[in-house]
């Protein structure tokens, strides 16, 4: 079953590329929508860790799993990509390709998530980013594209050089499954090293200041529906990465260098928010405030207090919906040929009632309005981080007030206004709602009562070791 | 006849001394293949020299035919060779009329 | 039972935002009014039949760390006073509000967000720990935004929303501050950490409060917000800028008293600083051409007396003077709102005058006149009383009579300013032309406010017998009717008088001073904002977004790129396609390796 999570898009993208392109993204779109009932069932079902031999003598071996975690990343990935499908229009230009390209993407993410084999998890990681680079190359920019292809290979490149000391760097493992590297602990000076090339292969992906170059490119140039999917599951890749990696079996070697990974989390998240207070562009406050929104889950997760784990891992699903659901919505205002420049528009929830809707939904919830998604996650970290470091928390939690600044003008801008100067413009139709009504709907939910899902990571992170 | 390996071998050097020079100063790609072929013989004519006159003690196990061998490879891989390479030479010269090499520089970086 | 006053507006308030258009005008706000009206019966019957235990769960909200934060309500005296002003103010409003908001063609977004900002004061009322308040707490702020920002063609009135919107979310970190202390120290929950605050971090709990009181209630220095609130509707200002949603930091202090309590040291800061409120929005009031701005530095003033009265521990004349203040302020706005709305949008008090000849605003004219004697304290109004008390309990504190002193001083600038705008609106003989008339529910609702103006004081806190303070189980301040009268004709009468001698010839224009325009400024308070948190702050994130960032991400990435290509082309011309090159390259290096081994084995 977990097999078939992760093979079925790869297996089915192999069909789309050849179809006819109307007929390829319908398909794709039933294939993400059976990738996610497969995740929903399994979840229910408990369905147990499958395991088969794969390359023995590197100790990789083809381990999958699900636990509350790992289902409800994977879960996001096969949401975001169905409402990507869906939302993706005829303005994309050879759809087989894209679909294909996009379901592959899919399940490479799912095989990130649903690893526990660092040897897996690692080849999902690396070949994650082929398609991701032709989505965006093709699509997109190709300059971007390379900024991204290389960003993203110099942080594979430290964690290849991580997974090869772990081989041969005098350790005797069995194998690289997740429950034998949690067993085994590394000697002081090893796990330092291999914490830090770790660090950097997250870092790039999550991303941190000062390896964030590609993102802000890459979200600004690539279709809106491929920008949701990466920056809404992808940036969690790396964040579930620094969790599962580097959280549980480094923990010593984070716990050390505490100090020096909070600072550096802070720089972040304190330079994204200010980025994005000058910005004038919509693709571009939206990636300022994903760096610093990012940041503040890296926060949670330094801080390796078991508060702010949950709440990094809550929010990880809350700003997969809510980045997803901000660039489809941009995306809608693209299909419109509305300008991207902040200066220039205004006014469009006259015309468009339910677009302003869902656009203060969206932005509320990103923004983190209390009764939306946001909000528990950021409560949690920043009381974890509070009992480590007072001053950090205070600090951190500054951000929130510049947050409320730059989402609010974002969709004051674009939203409010006379909007005199517009052509003239239709409200989305029933399609486009559609897409949103799931995002909107766990938007709401996870605002509400995010013990639901609190208690879900809760049980799962406690089977991985924390307490 | 203590010196005679010597002599073969040193006609060899020459011949591969003169194969290298026409390879490097000959433009025509004929000539250069001819002297690539000397080369080759030159290395021929030393494999079998020391097939014929042994080193004392043999340092790696293998038996007297191991040169002719060698040599018979080297005469196959050279026919080969002339395959391949007189049909390019010709299809170049078919496509520009010319076969001088210092012409043929589109590798250059 | 009381959760109906929650969840009726929610839904009712998200019903007309999604759909609204569709349901026509009459249903829209028939079910407006009516969920509220329900919210305001079903706290009347929790108040006759309260429930057994005060603490009521609904679930688990979230666990932050041991402690849990459920999703629950604690019924006790307070929160049910609470809950009737605000239900039933909110109710008079709404009403009030199907009026003024007749012509409005996007009145399903007015009442959507109206029946949301209920819901979400609710919410903040009921909650039985301080996450879940905070839950309110931001849900009134948003509520409050939009509603400032309705009228979307104002840029202005956008700019207004978002000032509102982010000096609430740095009150919202006040509070939060406070959860991650108590959070950490096992237990958010009112039970817990009111029956038993602990020493530790209390400084810092109390200090968060305070941030979130002062920037939710408009306090010095976290005010300059509410001056440019009066942007939205009139019923807006009303219901959120006067009756409820200010008040929400002074219910926050009330409920807080143990945790106040323990840090002793801080109530005479607070009562001060509710004084430099008070005193110093009375005096930009003095100054104020805009009638709906009079009234905004008004309530800030009044609220800087609730919080003195938070400052000397006289909680239940907090609370009194946060009821009544709800009824004649909200009286206030409402009678301004139906002359603005008269006069056709006209808000200047300059361009007004004559008022007073107008049939058609009568019951308007009673009600400011009323809703302002209240104000001024004149006796048996409202105002008189619950001010008395808190000038009582002030004076009786004993700490410093400076306090008790500014207060009267303050008391006497209120029914100046108050005079001042009566006049200038009432008297006259301007004639103004086809004025618009109020509707017959507008004016039941300022009649309901002005019944409960002239009798709620009297009713609630006679000084011999304080129903009120007994109900929340506050200690009493011993008031004395002598006293007071005494202290009201030292104070509102000169007040008054001063400004019937000064204004009964009514100028044609605001006096031309220097001091008399920075006090119109509010004391330029804004500018000083301005210059030190928003410019430098705008100076910081263009430095960061353009010049870094460029840094960065674009032009060091993009050296190291060039630089490598470079390199590379230059590499490149070593290929310079000769054949004979190549092959003398291959020739020395192959000598080269013959030698070396030959050396090597030589050597």
């Amino acid at each position: 079953m977990l097999t078939a999570i992760v093979l079925l898009p790869i297996v089915a993208a192999a069909a789309v590329g050849w179809l006819p392109p109307s007929l390829a993204r319908r398909l794709a779109f039933v294939t993400a929508l059976a990738d996610l009932a497969l995740v929903i069932l399994a979840w229910l079902n408990q369905a147990p860790l499958e395991s088969y031999p794969w390359i023995p003598s590197l100790g990789v071996e083809w381990r999958l799993a699900l636990d509350g975690v790992t289902g409800m990343l994977a879960g996001l990935a096969a949401l975001l990509v169905v409402c990507a499908l869906a939302a993706t229009t005829e303005r994309i230009t050879r759809q087989n390709e894209y679909a294909a390209l996009m379901l592959l993407l899919l399940g490479f993410l799912q095989g990130v998530f649903l690893a526990s084999n660092l040897g897996v998890f690692y080849i999902f990681w690396e070949l994650m980013i082929l398609p991701a680079f032709l989505l965006v190359g093709r699509w997109g920019d190709r300059k971007a594209a390379f900024k991204f292809f290389l960003y993203t290979l110099m942080g594979s490149l430290a964690m290849l050089l991580a997974l090869v000391i772990i081989l041969f760097g005098g350790t005797a493992l069995p194998d690289l499954n997740y429950a034998t590297l949690a067993l085994h602990p590394f000697s002081p000076q090893i796990e330092q090293v291999l914490m830090i090339l770790f660090l950097l292969g997250f870092a790039v992906k999550i991303p941190l200041f000062p390896v964030h170059g590609w993102q802000v490119d890459t979200y600004e140039t690539s279709p809106a529906p491929v920008a949701a999917v990466i920056a809404g599951v992808m940036s969690k890749a790396g964040l579930y990465g620094l969790l599962r990696v580097g959280g549980v079996f480094f923990t010593s070697a984070f716990a050390n260098a505490i100090p020096i990974l909070l600072t550096l989390a802070l720089v972040s998240l304190i330079y994204g928010s200010f980025c994005a207070l000058g910005q004038t562009r919509t693709r571009r406050v939206l990636a300022y405030s994903s760096l610093a929104h990012v940041a503040m889950m890296t926060l949670g997760i330094f801080s390796l207090q078991s508060v702010a784990l949950e709440g990094s891992v809550l929010q990880m699903l809350a700003h997969g919906l809510t980045t997803g659901g901000l660039f489809l919505l941009l995306g809608y205002l693209e299909d419109r040929d509305l300008p991207d420049d902040l200066d220039q528009l205004g006014g469009v929830a006259t015309p468009m009632p339910v677009f302003g809707l869902a656009l203060l939904l969206f932005s509320m919830a990103a923004l983190g309005l209390p009764a939306l998604c946001s909000f528990p996650g950021e409560l949690l970290i920043l009381t974890g981080l509070y009992h480590l470091s007072p001053g950090s928390a205070i600090l951190a939690s500054l951000s929130l007030v510049a947050a409320a600044w730059f989402l609010l003008r974002f969709y004051q801008r674009i939203a409010a206004g006379s909007g005199a100067r517009l052509p003239r413009l239709t409200d989305l139709d029933w399609r486009e709602q559609a897409v949103l009504v799931p995002l909107a709907v766990l938007v709401i939910w996870v605002g509400l009562r995010p013990y639901d899902w609190q208690a879900i990571i809760r049980a799962a992170m406690m089977t991985w070791g924390i307490q | 006849m203590a010196e005679q390996p010597m002599f073969f071998l040193f006609l060899s050097a020459v011949l591969f001394g003169l194969g290298a020079t026409g390879v490097a100063v000959r433009r025509n790609p004929l000539v250069m293949f001819m002297c690539i072929e000397m080369m080759l013989n030159a290395a021929n004519l030393a494999l079998l020299t020391f097939a014929r006159y042994p080193i004392a003690e043999p340092r790696t196990a293998g038996g007297p035919l191991d040169g002719p061998v060698f040599v018979f490879v080297v005469m196959f891989v050279a026919a080969a060779e002339a395959v391949v390479g007189l049909a390019i030479i010709i299809t170049i010269f078919r496509s520009r009329q010319n076969v001088d090499v210092d012409d043929l520089s589109a590798m250059k970086g | 039972m009381f959760w109906a006053a929650l969840f009726l507006p929610l839904m009712v308030g998200l019903t007309l935002l999604f759909y609204g258009p569709k349901l026509g005008r009459k249903l829209a706000m028939s079910l407006a009014c009516g969920s509220v009206g329900a919210g305001f019966v079903s706290s009347l019957l929790t108040f006759l039949h309260p429930p057994q235990s005060p603490d009521q769960v609904l679930f688990v909200w979230l666990h932050l760390g041991d402690a849990v934060v459920d999703f629950g309500a604690l019924i006790d005296p307070l929160s049910i006073t609470m809950l009737l002003t605000v239900t039933g103010v909110g109710f008079l409003i709404h009403l009030y509000s199907t009026g003024y908001m007749a012509d409005e063609p996007e009145y399903p977004r007015f009442f959507g967000y109206l029946n949301l900002f209920v819901a979400a004061m609710v919410m903040l009322i009921l909650a039985n720990n301080f996450a879940l308040l905070l839950l309110g707490w931001a849900g009134v702020g948003f509520a409050s935004c939009m509603l400032i920002g309705f009228y979307q063609d104002r840029p202005s009135a956008l700019m207004a929303a978002r000032k509102a919107f982010v000096i609430n979310t740095f009150g919202d970190l006040g509070l939060m501050a406070a959860v991650f202390v108590l959070a950490n120290q096992g237990s958010v929950a009112f039970r817990d950490t009111l029956a038993t605050p602990s020493d530790e971090g209390a400084i810092i709990v109390v200090l968060g409060l305070l941030v979130a009181a002062y920037a939710k209630s408009a306090q010095f220095p976290l005010h300059t917000w509410l001056p440019d609130a009066m942007e939205g509707p009139t019923p807006v200002s009303a219901l959120i800028h006067a009756a409820t949603m200010v008040t929400a930091g002074v219910y926050l202090l009330v409920r807080c008293q143990p945790i106040l309590g323990s840090v002793p040291e801080m109530g005479a800061l607070i009562a001060a600083m509710g004084l430099v409120s008070a005193a110093l929005a009375a005096t930009c009031a003095l100054a104020q051409t805009d009638l709906k701005r009079i009234l905004a530095y008004s309530t800030m003033s009044q609220l800087g007396y609730m919080f003195m009265a938070c400052g000397v521990g006289a909680y239940g004349a907090a609370i009194f003077h946060l009821v009544t203040h709800a009824f004649f302020k909200a009286l206030l706005f409402l009678s301004a709102g139906t002359i603005i709305h008269a006069l056709h949008g006209e808000q200047n008090i300059f361009k007004m005058g004559g008022l007073a000849r107008v049939k058609e605003l009568s019951t308007a004219r009673w009600s400011f006149l009323i809703g302002g004697a209240a104000l001024a304290g004149i006796f048996p109004l409202a105002g008189y009383f619950s001010k008395e008390e808190i000038l009582t309990a002030v004076h009786h504190d004993g700490v410093t009579q400076a306090l008790f002193y500014g207060g009267l001083l303050t008391s006497a600038i209120t029914a100046f300013y108050f005079g001042r705008a009566y006049i200038l609106v009432f008297w006259g003989d301007r004639e103004h032309e086809h004025p618009h008339a109020a509707t017959a529910l507008m004016n039941g609702a300022c009649w309901v406010l002005l019944l409960l103006t002239v009798g709620a004081g009297a009713a609630l806190g006679w000084p011999t017998n304080p129903t009120l303070e007994h109900y929340l189980h506050a200690v009493p301040v011993a008031g004395n009717l002598g006293e007071g009268l005494l202290l009201m004709c030292a104070t509102a009468l000169p007040g008054l008088g001063l400004a019937y001698a000064m204004f009964k010839t009514r100028p044609d224009g605001p006096a031309k001073g220097a001091i008399f325009r920075w006090a119109e400024q509010g004391w330029a308070l804004d500018d000083v904002q301005r210059m030190l948190v928003i410019r430098p702050l705008q100076v910081l994130g263009r430095m960061f977004g353009r010049n870094i960032e460029d840094a960065v991400s674009h032009s060091m990435p993009d050296r190291v790129g060039s630089t490598a290509v470079q390199a590379g082309s230059e590499l490149g011309l070593m290929q310079n396609g000769l054949l004979r090159t190549y092959a003398l390259v291959l020739l020395t290096g192959l000598m080269g390796a013959i030698v070396y081994l030959l050396w090597q084995v030589q050597g």
